[in-house]
């Protein structure tokens, strides 16, 4: 499907995904990269972005880091602001976009220049070039099992046509990560109705937890390479503990791959 | 048989090939994440007894019957020569055959109470019939029914979720035994609810099951009455395996409509739903058919299953084996020093680990017995056959203590 074919509800649902799949995953290459590293090095702004009726995230430079976070900040050094979740949708995709820039100070440029230098660090590692698939496939699976979970709570927690599953979905955590390392992995807690998605193992006993043999495995699944099906009864993937929590999530999956395609 | 670990070779080799051709390789409750991936067998190709053999040649004792369908045990000969004599004169025609109405009078004088009989394949197909009859009959469409049971596929019933399939939207829920938040949502629905439909006692899927309270069915009953809707009972997965006349004579409950299937035809297709002289004209009111419906074959296997029901007495059989392995398998946890919850009755029993909620347990254990050649469900409840014997639940505890020694390993004790 195309970006523009997608109805101002899925458009604002797909802004979402993006917004904190992206941003979320731009702190993981902030983390890994050297590159992003050495131009972080010294650094100190934020970035808040903001879209009319959709979502409001921002990232935050510091300490040779780069965290996301969800929200508004105060004073941020840059806003972008889009006026409708399309424009977003659009940069996102590396299309020209309508966006506003707020000026919050005297960094906005440094931000804005760095912002962008460390998305292209992004794209770099998004690319699928056959140096980044050879040289980084841990982190790579790392990066795809993070924008699963993370599109996975954002899709349960803004598009109705799953919001029967999350309903039907009892609260607890599900666990996803890969056995043969376990720094890759996410979890979601399901809530009050929502979904949370957060980096990592889960501190407390899951309720279900979703277990890539190995990083290839991950990177061909989450990649749609391999059948899911075929690889949970091949038991590349393995699933334990609370079937009927995942159950639930399978549909959410499908229709984050769904606003994934949206070209 | 305790010894050696089974491997699945065959099972891994023919999914890959359904995945291709088939959605899901194998769908719903046959589908391999319904039970533990790698440690069950996908295909099967055969059974006799209580015995059931996969496509890789592994044998077991098996505690799931065809989800309860083999109550005589497979292959039983009694009952398939019969059908085999009727197969070769042709079973789907024009209109009924005899059968039709010689099996309709067996059973409504075999089912305590019950005075009509109408046929259909699956459980599906009568529960959703009920369903519909009483919506017709009343004039009114909310159905109630306990959280968790599962009364079929239809979409007012699945349990998957749909938006654009809205047919729950008339589906009440309440917590089984949870007399008065019975009674709260029939008062918040008052002249709304066409029936309430409920199995003998709760069995869900991934959980333990619950005995009715001694008040729950004169409760149901009265408030049925008030409300004048229709008490169903969803006998699908029970019959013939509480009481020969029926589990709602085990309880003492008076239903309008029971709905029965599984083992009725001993794993020949046939389900029914029969009900009380009250309903018998809205029954006619329903169009129903089904081409397959009329099969005679399976038509003379409910007969001759329910005469050997009769003469062999497989409630009090099942009842005791199923009572020797329940009993067994607690004692076997405690000599493992684990604690388990043995729920259902003894010829559907389940088992789990106390505080195990997410069945993380069951899941390793159930791997460890069906690995072993003893198949037993890690979320579903198990069934007893007739052909069970103390012999095969002795082998089956033999596997269970390897079972436990895994599962009390995995808990680091």
């Amino acid at each position: 499907m195309e970006l523009a074919d997608l109805s101002p509800e899925g458009q604002k649902i797909l802004s979402h995904v993006k917004a904190n799949v992206v941003l979320n995953l731009l702190e993981a290459v902030a983390e890994y990269d050297p590159e992003a590293k050495k131009l972080l090095a010294g650094k100190k702004y934020s970035i808040q972005i903001m879209v009319a009726g959709g979502p409001k995230v921002f990232v935050e430079a510091k300490d040779g880091k780069l965290t996301f976070h969800k929200g508004r900040r105060f004073m941020p050094s840059l806003g972008l602001y889009f006026p409708k979740p399309i424009e977003l949708n659009k940069m996102f995709s590396g299309k020209k976009a309508f966006v506003f820039p707020l000026i919050g100070g005297f960094k906005f440029a440094m931000a804005l220049k760095n912002f962008k230098a460390l998305m292209a660090r992004l794209q770099y590692y998004m690319s699928g070039a056959p140096e980044v698939k050879d040289n980084h496939k841990a982190f790579l699976a790392k990066m795809l099992t993070c924008a699963t979970a993370f599109g996975i709570s954002e899709v349960a927690n803004h598009d109705p046509y799953v919001a029967p599953n999350i309903e039907h979905m009892s609260d607890g955590v599900v666990e996803v990560f890969v056995r043969s390392d376990e720094s890759i992995a996410a979890h979601i807690v399901k809530q009050d109705d929502r979904l949370y998605t957060h980096k990592g193992r889960s501190q407390e006993r899951s309720n279900s937890r979703l277990i890539f043999k190995d990083v290839k495995t991950a990177i061909a699944v989450l990649t749609g390479k391999v059948n899911a099906t075929l690889a949970m009864a091949m038991t590349d993937i393995v699933s334990e503990g609370n079937r009927a929590i995942i159950k639930e999530v399978f549909p959410v999956l499908d229709r984050l791959n769904m606003y994934m395609s949206v070209k | 048989m305790a010894d050696k670990i089974y491997k699945f070779d065959k099972s891994f080799e023919m999914f890959r090939k359904a995945v291709n051709v088939i959605p899901g390789g194998i769908y719903g409750s046959k589908s391999p994440n319904f039970a533990v991936p790698g440690s069950f067998p996908y295909f099967i190709t055969h059974g006799k007894g209580c015995y059931i053999y996969d496509v890789d040649g592994n044998e077991y004792i098996d505690f799931l019957c065809g989800f309860g369908t083999n109550l005589l045990g497979y292959g039983y000969e009694p009952v398939n020569k019969k059908v085999a004599e009727r197969m070769a004169k042709g079973e789907i025609f024009n209109t009924a055959s005899p059968e039709f109405v010689e099996l309709a009078e067996m059973l409504v004088k075999r089912i305590d109470s019950m005075d009509w009989a109408l046929y259909g394949k699956n459980g599906t197909d009568v529960t959703t019939f009920a369903v519909t009859l009483a919506r017709i009959e009343t004039d009114k469409k909310k159905v109630v029914m306990a959280k968790g049971a599962y009364h079929g596929t239809a979409p007012w019933a699945a349990p998957s979720e749909w938006t654009i399939l809205d047919e729950k939207k008339n589906n009440l829920y309440f917590n089984y035994n949870d007399i008065e938040g019975l009674k709260k949502l029939f008062e918040k629905h008052r002249g709304e609810i066409a029936a309430i439909i409920l199995t003998p006692y709760h069995h869900p899927a991934f959980g333990d099951s619950i005995m009715p309270s001694k008040d729950f069915y004169p409760a149901v009953e009265a408030l049925c009455k008030d409300e004048g809707a229709l008490f169903i009972m969803d006998d699908i997965r029970c019959n013939f395996r509480l009481h020969p006349n029926g589990s709602h004579k085990y309880f003492g409950a008076h239903p309008d409509l029971i709905c029965m299937g599984k083992s009725l035809g001993n794993g020949h297709p046939v389900s029914v739903v029969m009900g009380t002289k009250d309903h018998y004209k809205a029954a006619t009111d329903v169009y129903a058919t089904g081409t397959f419906w009329f099969q005679a074959g399976a038509l003379v296997a409910a007969m001759e299953s329910l005469k050997e029901f009769e003469r062999l007495k497989t409630v009090d059989k099942m009842m005791k084996t199923g009572k020797m392995l329940q009993d067994g398998l607690a004692s076997c946890a405690k000599d493992e020093g684990l604690d388990v919850v043995i729920s259902g009755a003894p010829t559907i029993p389940f088992m789990s680990f106390k505080g195990d909620k997410d069945l993380y347990y069951n899941q390793i254990f159930c791997s460890e017995t069906t690995k072993r050649g003893v198949y037993l469900h890690p979320h579903h409840n198990w069934f007893l056959s007739a052909a069970h014997t103390e012999k095969d639940i002795d082998k089956a505890l033999g596997v269970a203590r390897i079972a436990f020694k895994a599962v009390r390993q995995a808990m680091g004790l």
